[in-house]
């Protein structure tokens, strides 16, 4: 049975913008792409298309935030001010985002498929099969996408923090 | 490893082990992810299809619709025209039916009786445009709720109905253009058979400047050339972002002698469940107090200190104009003990820190910086309104970005959400705990499924200017260990005696706020641009 518009948002809508938080790193932007990716929820709500919300939401999230992430790939500044949470001092927020901005950054650096099964594996821990579900794909290619994409994660981000 | 089992170790290591971790363990923030359910949750069928920058349209779209309609009666200058407007004279109701995908819909509008009506598949709304009352009823709920107008019922409703007096007083301009910033691109009228008889049609095309992108929409008004009465109105919409995307709605129009009293005439059962949402005179009152603070605050140089030692926002508020910027890096100060004058002397430590602008307000519309450029913040409403900023929207773009985090007078003075269907609100006058000499308003969202609930408490001291001087925000339940919460420790007076936080402790630390009220505050600050500093 297809949840109403209001058990669909209050249940999956924290998932979604934690999980376009982690991509993004930055609330302005996460809220517009819960706003895309529930636009886009209402479309197939009303067709009734949709048999597995956690599953999609969470994938069209995770795309939707790297999408916006890569658009801001050739101006976004490294040391994009983080907006200051209620429950976490400045002060952690500024150190934590310089090794969370690297990664966001070197993010943007992957093509957008293995972004995501990135994100969808560390981010929001899901399994080969379950990632391999979620985007229609096998799961030794999921495994090989992940390879690829760690081996050019760690290789963006190490010069970097090696003059530290 | 073999990447297709996945009982094998891919644990990251390194860098990129402690970046990931670092991510994962950001808290998520909460006020943004509150502010952004209750939205979406709010969303009215069928708008939730569009999205946030088209809401402003589609908000509007079944009695814009006819506002439309309506301008562009208005809007012909000719013999046509001017027939036209002679045969809806005396109409006492307008009565607009769609049938489609989004339907059956039925608008209704009375110049006579102030009211303007609509009935849709997930709602039914009777506005009194007379007495400031909105009634709806929501099916799934099977309830009547008795709301105060919003600023946009008003509005809208306002509007339709004046010009429909102006159609009936046979006037031939209207003042002000309802659908800006969407601009008139073409109009043309056309003369067409259907099954063997005559209509004249009336079109007229409107787009979005480029500053503010939206919708094309084109509206046609069929006249039957014999009795000059105005039978149907289209309203076709097409949205280019984030697809192209046409959308039509065909309203067939009437007029009967007789139309809707109350929403119970518009199909609504008697015996449904009634919730009066009108907040009593005291919570209006208090609600006003804090808007009209916020609204009228002084104008400022501001600095926000984190423990007294880290400069972590400065600010720059005159009128509806602000500027936001963050330190680029932690910086650690120490404030010395003893100090006479420390505004003085952080303003003095500020010139050394390295500023980021964050946002800026010029009045008109929302900046957010972008790399080299500053952009409109599509985020933000004030978006769309570029040609009038007026008061509630300035407010609500003070809500909705970074101005909510860091400027005293809006951490000082949170806005209460009261009038709503979903929230109910108490008054309590003697709360047991909290600042001394406040009252305390209570709002909670009375939809509570799986075991959420939202629940703000502000502790509101009515003798220094309704500041509050508490303010706890419950997410998904009431545990103490799950609430928010802000208590104002030390507050001063800005020269024309608005109370303002000058120390507030909270879940995200202490906040100290050095105002300087005499400081020199040039317009160049609130232009969409990176401040210069002089070395």
């Amino acid at each position: 049975m297809e949840p109403n518009w209001y058990v669909l948002v209050r249940t999956w809508g924290p998932m979604v913008y934690t999980a376009a938080w982690r991509v993004l790193g930055n609330a302005a932007d996460a809220e517009d792409v819960v706003q895309d990716v529930f636009t886009e929820a209402l479309r197939h709500w009303k067709l009734n298309k949709v048999n597995n919300w956690a599953s999609w939401l969470r994938r069209v999230a995770v795309y939707r935030a790297i999408d916006r992430l890569r658009q801001r790939r050739s101006h976004a500044p490294l040391d994009t001010i983080l907006e200051p949470s209620h429950s976490q001092t400045p002060d952690a927020v500024l150190e934590s985002k310089e090794l969370s901005g690297q990664l966001r950054e070197s993010l943007q650096q992957l093509s957008e498929h293995e972004a995501a099964i990135f994100c969808l594996r560390y981010f929001e821990e899901l399994s080969y099969d379950e990632i391999a579900k979620a985007l229609n794909m096998e799961t030794a290619a999921v495994g090989m996408a992940l390879h690829r994409a760690r081996a050019r994660l760690a290789e963006l981000m190490e010069p970097i923090w090696k003059e530290v | 490893m073999n990447p297709v089992d996945n009982t094998v170790d891919d644990a990251l290591t390194g860098t990129l082990r402690q970046a990931v971790a670092q991510i994962n363990e950001q808290p998520v923030p909460k006020a943004a992810l509150r502010h952004v359910l209750d939205h979406l949750e709010n969303w009215p069928e069928p708008l939730r299809l569009q999205q946030q920058r088209h809401r402003r349209f589609w908000a509007a779209s079944t009695l814009a619709a006819s506002i439309v309609f309506f301008i562009v009666w208005l809007a012909w200058p000719s013999d046509s025209w001017a027939q036209v407007v002679k045969a809806v004279q005396g109409k006492t109701w307008i009565r607009a039916q769609y049938e489609g995908e989004w339907g059956p819909i039925t608008l209704w509008f009375s110049a006579e009786r102030k009211v303007a009506a609509n009935t849709g598949p997930h709602q039914v709304f009777f506005h009194d445009a007379r007495l400031h009352v909105m009634y709806r009823y929501d099916p799934t709920e099977k309830t009547v709720y008795r709301l105060p107008e919003t600023e946009r019922d008003q509005a809208m409703t306002t509007a339709a109905l004046s010009l429909f007096a102006d159609i009936m007083q046979g006037k031939e301009k209207i003042q002000g253009n309802l659908m800006s910033p969407a601009k008139l691109t073409r109009q043309s009228h056309r003369e067409v058979e259907e099954n063997g008889t005559k209509y004249l049609e009336f079109e007229m095309e409107h787009a979005y400047p480029n500053a503010a992108p939206g919708p094309s929409i084109t509206n046609v008004v069929r006249v039957d050339t014999q009795t000059r009465l105005p039978i149907s109105f289209t309203v076709k919409v097409l949205m280019t972002q984030p697809a192209v995307q046409v959308t039509e709605l065909r309203f067939a129009i009437d007029y009967p002698a007789t139309g809707p009293l109350d929403i119970y005439d518009l199909g609504v059962a008697r015996t449904s469940k009634y919730v009066d949402r009108i907040p009593p005179d005291d919570v209006e009152r208090t609600v006003h107090a804090i808007k009209l603070n916020r609204e009228t605050f002084d104008s400022y140089h501001g600095l926000l200190v984190y423990s007294n030692q880290q400069p972590f926002a400065q600010m720059w508020r005159k009128s509806m104009k602000w500027r936001i910027e963050y330190s680029k890096k932690a910086t650690l100060l120490a404030q010395p003990v003893g100090l006479t004058d420390p505004t003085s002397w952080w303003m003095d430590q500020a010139k050394t820190v390295t500023w980021r602008a964050s946002e800026v307000c010029d009045g008109t519309t929302i900046y957010k910086p972008d790399g080299k450029n500053f952009l409109p913040d599509e985020q933000n409403i004030n978006n769309y309104v570029t040609q009038s900023f007026d008061r509630d929207f300035g407010l609500i773009g003070m809500e909705r970005g970074d101005a909510r985090h860091v400027m005293p007078e809006i951490i000082g003075y949170p806005i209460p959400q009261v009038g709503f269907q979903q929230v109910s609100v108490e008054v309590k006058p003697t709360p047991e705990k909290g600042p001394v000499d406040t009252f305390q308003l209570l709002t909670h969202f009375t939809t509570q499924r799986q075991g959420i609930a939202h629940l703000q408490r502000f502790w509101v001291d009515p003798s220094r200017s309704y500041l509050v001087m508490r303010h706890e925000i419950g997410e998904w339940d009431t545990r103490p260990e799950h609430l928010d919460w802000r208590q104002i420790e030390r507050m001063n007076r800005t020269p024309s005696g608005i109370w303002y936080p000058q120390v507030v402790k909270g879940t995200s630390g202490t906040m100290h706020f050095y105002l300087d009220f005499k400081a020199e505050i040039p317009d160049e600050l609130f232009t969409p641009k990176e401040r210069v500093v002089k070395k």
